[in-house]
């Protein structure tokens, strides 16, 4: 595919199942991209109502984009924090980065009512969080921006795909990450969160782990209702009561292959990771793309064998250039973010996921083809087996290192956001009905090799 | 008094009455400087055998001198140069090394280094890579792996010491709303530290407020916290976040006009039973950039513990309350160590080289370094004799004692914007003639 192909977004079709469009309706769902910058701020974005007014905005970079209308033209665009250049780490790096910006995580942090903001960086450096001023913001931004209070978490996240959710199951969000020989998360000083953050470890491994190391995820993996911590590696298990600085027993399983990329070795492993019954036999899978600057895309069927627990892989997307392994013909490579969602409304969570744009400039694999944004709706067969569906989103934008879904005008279809070296972009979701004929052209088709 | 006049180390003398020296002997004492550097790298020094070859070392900025002749510089992390804070800054400042602080971090029998730089700057240690060195330093500098521990130390004067008595040391300092100590994450210290914070006040405490120390004030045997502002009393058991009782005293006036007023305060401050009426006291100096050393005596009624002042230097330029006529400013570090071995604790500071460069109060006089001998009255007062021990080095905001070549005499490290020095404790015997000359005069209406 040729990234200059097409400009406009492409539009996706199915049978609708979900509430709200009656069954045997045919709908097709286009997304609706729109640029909300043309220039690189982050390697990602976030949604949130920040000033409270009911309508969702979109956070990236320094900037929030206020929503309805994500409009940067008409000066609805806001700096909250003192905006960084993108540069090279050194005068030899064959790329260049945000410094200071890869994700974004909204959370109302010190609790006041108001969504904050919690930054990540390139990996290894510090997150911070961006404390919300607590005032409405609906209109025009003004000349000097008002930047927030800016407090410490942590001074080095570590892995490329931290994240910023309830591990813990105690309501409050905490900072997945690594550090030194452990792998833990980070959580606020209980006295106040504008008190540095404390690590908290969860598992001791024998060398350090590098902070470019990729992949990372929660999820409940053995059906305690507990959330346990999923590396490239294995999975740690979440203890019935958390001890601090006790490990957690890990269960190493292989779910990326570590030297699989031949200039990043031993750190290769997708991006977010997580534990999900794709296959409704009540056990949760684990999903992941398996080289976040390579190929492969999996989820891993979980198998008992009495009380053990192991995996058996099933591949979406083939873990090399030639595709010997997706019915669609659909292969694409750089899957540094993966967003796990139930786009249609069907009840299954689907993966929503794409191209990372320009990760490593051209140095990666699969580099120069387009940058697409697909999603694979999961589909459960009678005889139990499962299919995800590739749906071509858009193949112009691609992602970042971060990729968030959420309802940004209230219509309860998903739509998501996109931050990355093409800038900032929002996807809205539509629907249309149309008629059978109309709907059956738009299918996906299966290749001839891989027709059942 | 010229800042040109002399390069050698005064003479101090008094009278010696520990075990090793025969009673009625008369002994001087002279600290011997040694200039290890003269370039500015830190504003404080320390020591330790780094090198484990029985030999105390000296650590100053980026750089160990090996002991015992401190000839051989070793650089132990990349140096960075000090730098005006801002465009219109009135001093340059070392960004990255205001305070060493030795200690074996993680426990491998080799003493690490934790360093704190200029305030509202990062914390952290380098770790000492446990293998033997000597002789000149390699052309490549090997440095050590540093490990990061907190990213902002608030107040002018933290300080590494165990007060929670658990054995271990704990870095105090002020964040946010909160006074509290700063400990290694238990599962190991390699990782991030942890802030426990122990007092929670209306106000953001500022990064460039003076003044903090640890001691036992109360008597119950454990370690309070002293701030400008008063003291925290430390509970019998440490709940993580758990405020400790704030008792009010202003040691120190925060309360004028001028625009640093409100972060107003000493160095070091220390809990001591100067007067030896079982109940300790505080000794603090009162402006790191101004003028000002007081010890306070501890005075009960029932249970309620308050203070009484006794000023040891005046807290203007004009000296009023020194019988020896001693008056200096910028006391931003001081010292409380048994100097004559007399078994009583002395006050060892100096004047703080360009703290400001030229802008604080006394900035263009002598930058000296002097000790106060404590000595006890028969009628249960106390008094501090000053002896010089330099006016030519000054100090930075960090001032170590401790002995350097195992003799038993407490020595002193200095590093500021002069350089880094040694003052090595000699103690010679003389006639009463020459003793009755040494001795510091008292002026006449004190």
């Amino acid at each position: 595919m040729n990234r200059t192909l097409t400009i406009v977004t492409l539009s996706f079709i199915y049978m609708a199942l979900s509430a709200g469009v009656h069954a045997g309706d045919y709908i097709i769902r286009d997304f609706q991209k729109q640029e909300m910058t043309p220039i690189y701020w982050s390697e990602g974005a976030a949604i949130g109502d920040f000033n409270n007014d009911d309508h969702p905005d979109i956070v990236s970079g320094p900037n929030i984009f206020l929503g309805p209308n994500f409009d940067r033209r008409e000066g609805f665009r806001h700096e909250f924090y003192p905006a960084v250049a993108p540069t090279r780490r050194n005068p030899s790096d064959f790329s260049y980065y945000s410094l200071d910006n890869f994700f974004s995580f909204p959370s109302d942090i010190n609790g006041d009512g108001w969504l904050d903001v919690l930054t990540v960086g390139l990996p290894n450096t510090p997150a911070y969080w961006y404390e919300n001023p607590g005032k409405s913001f609906g209109g025009k931004a003004p000349d000097k921006p008002v930047h927030w209070e800016k407090h410490f978490v942590t001074n080095a996240v570590k892995n490329e795909a931290p994240d910023f959710v309830d591990l813990t199951g105690d309501g409050q969000p905490e900072l997945l990450t690594a550090y030194d020989k452990h792998y833990g998360y980070v959580s606020p000083n209980p006295v106040s969160p504008k008190l540095p953050w404390i690590f908290h470890p969860i598992s001791t491994h024998e060398e350090v782990i590098h902070h470019y190391t990729h992949g990372m995820g929660i999820g409940d993996i053995d059906g305690d209702n507990r959330a346990d911590y999923i590396t490239g590696d294995g999975w740690m298990r979440q203890p019935a009561s958390l001890q601090f600085g006790e490990d957690w027993e890990f269960h190493p399983f292989p779910f990326v292959n570590r030297k699989t990329n031949p200039v990043f070795c031993c750190f290769t492993g997708g991006g977010n990771m997580y534990a999900y019954d794709v296959n409704g036999d009540g056990l949760n899978d684990v999903i992941t793309s398996k080289d976040a600057h390579g190929w492969g895309l999996s989820w891993f069927e979980q198998v008992r064998n009495g009380d053990e627990i192991t995996f058996i892989e099933h591949a979406i997307m083939s873990a090399q250039a030639e595709n010997t392994d997706n019915p669609y013909g659909v292969q694409f490579s750089q899957l540094h973010a993966v967003e796990l969602v139930d786009i249609d409304g069907d009840g299954l969570k689907d993966i929503l996921t794409g191209k990372t744009y320009r990760a490593h400039d051209f140095g990666d694999e699969g580099s120069r083809q387009a940058p697409v944004i697909y999603y694979f709706r999961l589909t459960r067969q009678d005889d139990g087996t499962v299919e995800f569906v590739p749906h071509l989103i858009d193949d112009q934008a691609g992602i970042g290192r971060q990729l968030v879904s959420g309802d940004l005008n209230g219509d309860e279809l998903v739509d998501f956001v996109v931050g990355n070296k093409n800038g900032a972009f929002a996807f809205t979701q539509r629907v249309r009905k149309v008629n059978q004929q109309e709907w059956e052209e738009a299918q996906p088709a299966h290749i001839v090799k891989f027709k059942n | 008094m010229n800042r040109g006049r002399g390069a050698l180390a005064l003479i101090a003398i008094y009278l010696f009455f520990p075990a090793v020296a025969q009673a009625d002997e008369f002994v001087i004492r002279e600290f011997d400087k040694q200039q290890l550097h003269s370039v500015y790298w830190s504003e404080g020094a320390s020591y330790g055998d780094f090198n484990q070859d029985g030999h105390m070392d000296v650590v100053s900025g980026p750089h160990l001198w090996l002991g015992p002749d401190f000839k051989h510089l070793y650089e132990y992390y990349p140096p960075v140069a000090p730098t005006k804070v801002g465009t219109y800054s009135r001093g340059y400042y070392s960004n990255d090394n205001f305070f060493s602080f030795v200690s074996d971090i993680n426990k491998d029998g080799w003493p690490d280094v934790l360093t704190v730089g200029l305030p509202n700057t990062p914390a952290y240690w380098y770790e000492n890579p446990g293998k033997s060195f000597n002789g000149p330093g390699p052309e490549q500098p090997e440095h050590w792996t540093r490990h990061f521990v907190i990213n902002a130390v608030k107040n002018e004067a933290p300080t590494f010491g165990d007060i929670t008595g658990d054995g271990e040391p704990e870095l105090l300092m002020a964040y946010d709303e909160h006074y509290g100590y700063v400990s290694p994450n238990p599962v190991a210290p390699t990782l991030p530290w942890i802030f426990h914070p122990i007092s929670t006040h209306e106000n953001v405490i500022h990064h460039y407020t003076h003044g903090l120390g640890f001691g036992d004030i109360d008597g119950d045997g454990r370690h309070d916290y002293i701030i400008g502002d008063g003291w925290m009393q430390q509970p019998a058991s440490l709940q993580f976040g758990e405020d400790w009782q704030y008792h009010q005293y202003p040691f120190v006036n925060r309360a004028g006009d001028n625009a640093y007023a409100s972060l107003n305060g000493g160095g070091d401050m220390y809990a001591y039973d100067v007067n030896g009426d079982g109940l300790n006291d505080i000794i603090t100096s009162l402006d790191a950039h101004g003028w000002g050393l007081s010890w306070y005596e501890q005075v009960r009624k029932d249970d309620e513990i308050t203070f009484k002042e006794h000023i040891i230097m005046s807290k203007q330029a004009e000296n009023t309350d020194n019988p020896y006529g001693v008056q200096f400013s910028q006391l931003h570090a001081v010292d409380l160590v048994d100097i004559d071995g007399d078994g009583l604790k002395d006050i060892v500071t100096g004047k703080t080289y360009r703290a400001h460069d030229f802008a604080d109060e006394g900035a263009r006089e002598d930058p000296v370094i002097y000790y106060f001998r404590l000595t006890r009255k028969s009628d249960g007062s106390a008094e501090y004799v000053p002896h010089k021990v330099d006016d030519d080095a000054g100090i930075g905001r960090q001032l170590v004692s401790g002995d350097l070549n195992a003799d038993g005499l407490p020595d002193i490290v200095a590093a500021n914007k002069n350089g880094t020095f040694v003052f090595t404790q000699r103690r010679r015997s003389v006639d009463q003639d020459e003793w009755k000359k040494a001795q510091p005069l008292r002026l006449k209406g004190f």
